[in-house]
């Protein structure tokens, strides 16, 4: 009897503070598939959250829906849709920190292409904005012909404006945890 | 020829409006282009534009999208194309991109969309 009120005791505890954070910090914490019905639901969600101008609250948007994709078609843990295709699943957290929003994304990929994902992304942060759009014009092209292209990277640095972050965590089967973040500022 | 007209549901985030006047030469898009089956979506209305042009009459695109997704913009970028294609040959022929006043992200495509497809189009801040 003792055990478990201390049981208890210790989930309280512990639900009291996950919902300290997520009332103070956290603005949209998912895990899951990014079909379009999910994202109804959090873009509305999005919609009511954000107090700021539209300027602003339409860059978050795209930002969000920019990430979504990037999951829904790189994640390597697929999960059958009500529309019997497959979908991306992950992980996406959008929170507040200081005078900027943090969005966090993890999701698994192969070994394999862990290499070819830090070259992108090194090359990206690399760049100013003018030749970030001419690298991305390029890009755009290699997507038209069908070739593989890092077109939604670009777009997603282009709309933060801040640097892109990763990091990959082991996780067994061939496979990588990787956590993507990136920021933009509440002043846009 | 037909009107082509396709109806988003209100405060939709993933499919804009569309309206194309055979009559009057006016086309409208507007919203937000966040599609997964984007060829499904723009096919009908590349195809419609390819009727049009034929006529040789006037022709206004109004386009009012806040938003295109990777998948989607191909598809702008052959309908511009085709634009720009009946521009050259003489037609009467003017695009319009309609953006909300502060939206860099979004000049800054419309900006990208002139340099690749050499089309000039004309941005309006609202």
């Amino acid at each position: 009897m003792s055990d478990n009120s201390v049981n208890i005791e210790s989930k309280a505890e512990f639900l009291e503070d996950f919902y300290e954070m997520l009332s103070k910090e956290v603005i949209i914490a998912y895990r899951g598939t990014f079909e379009k019905s999910v994202l109804g639901v959090l873009a509305q969600n999005i919609e009511t959250t954000i107090d700021s101008d539209t300027v602003l609250k339409r860059k978050f948007f795209k930002l969000f829906l920019e990430l979504a994709q990037n999951i829904s078609d790189h994640s390597v843990e697929l999960v059958k849709t009500a529309s019997d295709g497959s979908s991306g699943s992950g992980l996406l957290i959008i929170k507040h920190k200081g005078e900027n929003y943090v969005f966090i994304t993890g999701n698994l990929i192969e070994n394999k292409d862990l290499e070819s994902i830090n070259k992108s992304i090194e090359h990206i942060n690399s760049l100013n904005r003018d030749q970030l759009r001419e690298f991305k014009r390029k890009q755009i092209e290699l997507s038209e012909k069908g070739e593989k292209n890092c077109f939604g990277l670009i777009q997603i640095a282009l709309i933060s404006g801040h640097h892109l972050e990763i990091k990959a965590i082991e996780a067994g089967n061939n496979q990588k945890f990787l956590i993507f973040s990136t920021e933009i500022s509440k002043d846009k | 020829m037909d009107n082509l007209e396709i109806q988003a549901k209100s405060g939709s985030h993933f499919k804009p409006s569309v309206k194309l006047d055979a009559d009057t030469g006016v086309c409208e898009i507007e919203g937000e282009s966040y599609l997964e089956e984007s060829s499904q979506f723009y096919q009908p209305i590349y195809d419609w534009l390819v009727e049009y042009t034929k006529t040789k009459k006037p022709l206004l695109f109004n386009f009012r999208l806040s938003y295109v997704n990777t998948s989607s913009s191909k598809h702008i970028l052959y309908i511009l194309r085709l634009l720009r294609e009946y521009g050259e040959q003489g037609n009467d022929m003017q695009t319009n991109w309609y953006i909300e006043s502060g939206d860099m992200d979004t000049e800054e495509d419309v900006e990208d969309y002139m340099i690749i497809t050499g089309l000039d189009i004309k941005i309006i801040k609202i």
